[in-house]
């Protein structure tokens, strides 16, 4: 019997020695770098949606033999982040994703340790000079849309109010929008005297929408009424 | 310990020399090809395995898919958050089944299914090519052109040139055409008699029309109306048809759609002078000479949870209801026997409350096909009249207060039930109703069937006879044939469901028909894709109708003394359980081709927005 104890001993011992060092091995640190930046058109940040991973870029990295790409969402003031390895990185988007004319253009990323890199697109409109006045009980927001490519109309503009934060088309509590805006000044407004009463809190946000693209252009801020 | 390892060895040694033939015996449990090839059983319970393999997009086995669109919500628990489509929602990529069907051809055609009699041989192989091509359209309709494979049987092995099994994408038009002209060889393999199969489980020459009328329709369609997307296409056509193919399509899907009108095999069913009784049988009792094509399900084995997950509350035979259940806006689209507007009139036009006596009064003279497609309030299942009651509205000070409680208990201080057992409510409680109806299409009447341990055996109808006339009366709309002839088709549908006739029909009169009368059944989805109004129609704005659930709450009014005591009103209000509008992308038009798909095979070309 001793002889056995003396063998059991001494394969437990060797398998744990066994898992002790096979762990060393297996595992890698998390990644550190953080990539950070924003969908730019001349310098200014472009607004989208910014929820439910509408709008996105696509990290990709060459030298592997199989590819998936590495989705980094874009966020209603149009910046994204991503925790990554260092190394070099592809920043494409997606045909038709955002809103803005589709293109295939590469941007070359060297991430070494925190980085920040912008991404240029050229949106079909921006909006710009915003305001929110909230007279009494009617909201009136003015902008400025400017057509920087006209190829695709605008379907609309909308004013929305949320009781969050994400103010967006298909998620609002109210909204107004008013079709067969041209580029120049807008104005809508709307009576927002039940939504004052009955939200906790309340937020206002403009976005324009396009024909033929599912994402709006969107104010980069949201303006809080409550 | 040496004597023991001396008898060990022995052992061994015995062991190994008395089975000299251990290795060349023939298996107890694998069958060979001319085994399997040359028994009737056996090649029957192989097609029987692919006829299981094949149910794809909204059916039976999953409440959830119903949920999707505009015809039904999530009713049990906590709200449904989903607020864009998945990019591989009811994706179809099924090469293992194509290959296993292209091994069951070779198998058929091989010298060991001679002994077979040749007729049968043919049905054998026309019912796995039915299969296949069946496949192929369900891919097509979901990721637009795929790689044709033919019948080769594709092997691997480490010599094997990997680029040669490495098979771009054929355009969507080359696809359908493979689907078309499949369909028209098969036909002549597949017995022409209904009665040849029961509860038309496996696929005849009509089904093989029928799948050869609805491709040429939708690619037609998809040609004439893909100009409305211009970016929904790809450079090679791997998605998008030229429009000019348009009319040679439709002219297929009409020729098809005559030859099953000329076969006379099928009709409308139309035996029951009750119109939406008449209807609830037409598709779910099983033998209906109206259903071509079924997946059926049959006690015991063959099961599905559908009748136990949906079924009311107060009639149910185990814990579980109102998994998902209908919204107004699919009772809305509804007709009324004499009016085009199926509007529900719940106040009238100065805003003020409608009082009915009874909950069903909402309902008269609608289209009988509500009554066959959705329970209401006031209408009867198994015998029973189901009521739904939100609560009571309690007249006080001039005013009507909402007073609700928990569902079928008595409440103290009205000592009466305020909220019926059948809801619905706004509560996130389990198996509580929250829009006010059920599913009545697919829902089993026998009572075992709602229980957990039986389950149902309701087939799901993939194919019948009235989607043949709506084939044909939209081909021949877009051919530009005479009015006569399309609202010919049409009429026969409304007349059947028990509506008034038309005399001018347009796309938007058949989208509606087809809404209605297939409910359920698979194919709006498909249907608003290939016209390209997905789009306009779930157009992700919460101030649409169109794209919003809504529920209909109906109140009983308590004020005693008043005339209106004990009279019914109705709330419509966004469906609680619904959060976010129905928002259909761009992109939702074809699925995304899957990374893993394009890592093994490079030559696969994305689609559009991916």
């Amino acid at each position: 019997m001793h002889f056995m104890k003396q063998h059991i001993f001494k394969a437990a011992l060797f398998s744990f020695i066994l898992c002790v060092a096979a762990c060393g091995k297996d595992n890698y640190d998390a990644p550190q770098s953080r990539l950070t930046g924003k969908v730019t058109y001349n310098g200014q940040a472009v607004g989208v949606k910014g929820s439910n991973q509408s709008v996105y870029l696509q990290l990709w990295q060459d030298g592997y033999a199989t590819r998936t790409p590495i989705n980094v969402y874009v966020t209603q003031d149009g910046s994204f982040s991503a925790e990554l390895f260092d190394g070099t990185y592809k920043l494409v988007s997606t045909s038709g994703n955002g809103p803005w004319v589709s293109k295939q253009d590469t941007v070359i990323v060297q991430v070494k340790g925190n980085t920040t890199v912008d991404y240029p697109v050229t949106p079909y409109y921006t909006v710009s000079n915003i305001s929110y006045d909230l007279n009494d009980k009617t909201l009136t927001a003015s902008f400025d849309v400017t057509g920087i490519d006209e190829s695709h109309a605008i379907e609309y503009a909308t004013l929305m109010v949320n009781d969050t934060k994400f103010v967006e088309i298909g998620q609002n509590i109210h909204s107004i929008e008013k079709a067969g805006v041209s580029v120049g000044h807008v104005e809508l407004s709307m009576d927002v005297t039940d939504d004052l009463a009955e939200s906790r809190a309340l937020f206002a946000r403009v976005a324009i929408k396009i024909e033929g693209i599912t994402e709006g252009v969107y104010d980069t801020q949201v303006e809080q009424l409550k | 310990m040496r004597k023991i390892y001396i008898s060990l060895t022995c052992v061994l040694i015995l062991l190994s020399s008395g089975c000299s033939k251990f290795l060349e015996r023939e298996s107890q449990s694998i069958l060979d090809d001319n085994q399997v090839y040359s028994d009737v059983n056996m090649i029957n319970s192989l097609l029987a395995n692919f006829y299981g393999r094949i149910v794809w997009g909204q059916n039976l086995t999953n409440s959830g898919s119903f949920t999707y669109l505009d015809e039904a919500g999530y009713s049990s628990g906590g709200p449904n958050t989903m607020q864009t489509y998945p990019d591989d929602l009811w994706r179809v990529y099924d090469y293992t089944l194509i290959r296993n069907l292209n091994q069951f051809l070779v198998g058929i055609r091989s010298d060991a299914a001679t002994t077979l009699d040749p007729i049968v041989r043919d049905h054998m192989e026309g019912e796995a090519r039915f299969i296949r091509a069946w496949t192929y359209f369900n891919m097509c309709r979901s990721l637009g052109g795929m790689p044709i494979v033919g019948d080769e049987v594709f092997d691997y092995d480490q010599n094997t040139d990997v680029s040669t099994l490495q098979i771009p994408r054929s355009t969507e038009a080359e696809l359908y055409d493979y689907i078309i002209s499949e369909c028209t060889a098969i036909a002549q393999l597949l017995p022409d008699d209904p009665q040849s199969n029961t509860n038309a489980a496996r696929a005849n020459k009509w089904a093989a029309l029928t799948l050869k009328a609805r491709a040429a329709l939708y690619a037609g369609s998809i040609a004439k109306y893909n100009y409305k997307t211009p970016d929904v296409k790809t450079a090679g056509n791997e998605v998008g048809i030229p429009a000019a193919k348009a009319p040679e399509y439709y002219q297929i899907a009409y020729d098809a759609a005559q030859e099953i009108i000329k076969g006379g095999k099928y009709r409308l069913y139309n035996e029951n002078a009750d119109k939406g009784r008449n209807f609830y049988e037409a598709i779910c009792v099983k033998g209906s000479p109206e259903v071509i094509w079924a997946k059926d399900y049959i006690y015991p084995g063959q099961t599905h949870g559908f009748t136990n997950n949906n079924i009311a509350s107060s009639v149910r035979g185990d814990i579980d209801a109102n998994i998902m259940t209908p919204v107004l806006n699919l009772v809305e689209a509804f007709e009324y026997k004499d009016n085009r507007d199926g509007t529900l009139k719940t106040k009238d036009a100065n805003g003020n409350y409608i009082y009915y006596e009874n909950p069903a009064d909402l309902f008269a003279n609608k289209d009988p096909r509500l009554y066959g497609t959705v329970i209401y309030s006031g209408a009867d299942f198994r015998g029973a009249t189901i009521t739904y009651q939100a609560g009571i509205k309690v007249l006080e000070g001039g005013t009507l207060k909402n007073v609700t409680g928990v569902p079928g208990e008595v409440d103290k201080k009205y000592s009466m039930i305020v909220t019926g057992q059948d809801g619905p409510t706004t509560s996130s409680d389990q198996f509580v109703n929250k829009t006010g109806f059920n599913v009545r299409k697919f829902i089993d009447e026998n009572r075992d069937a709602s229980t957990r341990g039986r389950g149902s055996e309701m087939w799901f109808v993939q194919m019948r006879y009235a989607e043949v006339l709506m084939i044909a009366a939209e081909s021949a709309l877009e051919l530009g044939k005479a009015q006569s002839e399309v609202t010919g088709y049409v009429n026969q549908i409304r007349d059947r469901a028990g509506i008034q006739s038309l005399n001018q029909v347009t796309l938007d009169d058949i989208i509606q028909e087809n809404r209605v009368e297939f409910a359920f059944e698979n194919h709006r989805w498909w249907d608003l894709k290939r016209w390209r109004v997905a789009h306009e129609i779930w157009n992700g704005s919460s101030s649409n109708y169109n794209a919003t659930h809504y529920a209909l709450f109906p109140y009983k009014i308590y004020a005693p003394g008043s005339p209106n005591d004990g009279k019914w009103v109705f709330d419509k209000q966004k469906a609680s359980h619904s959060v976010y509008p129905r928002n259909f992308r761009y992109q939702n038009y074809y699925n995304f081709i899957d990374q893993g798909w394009i890592n093994s095979n490079p030559t696969l070309v994305r689609n559009p927005y991916q």
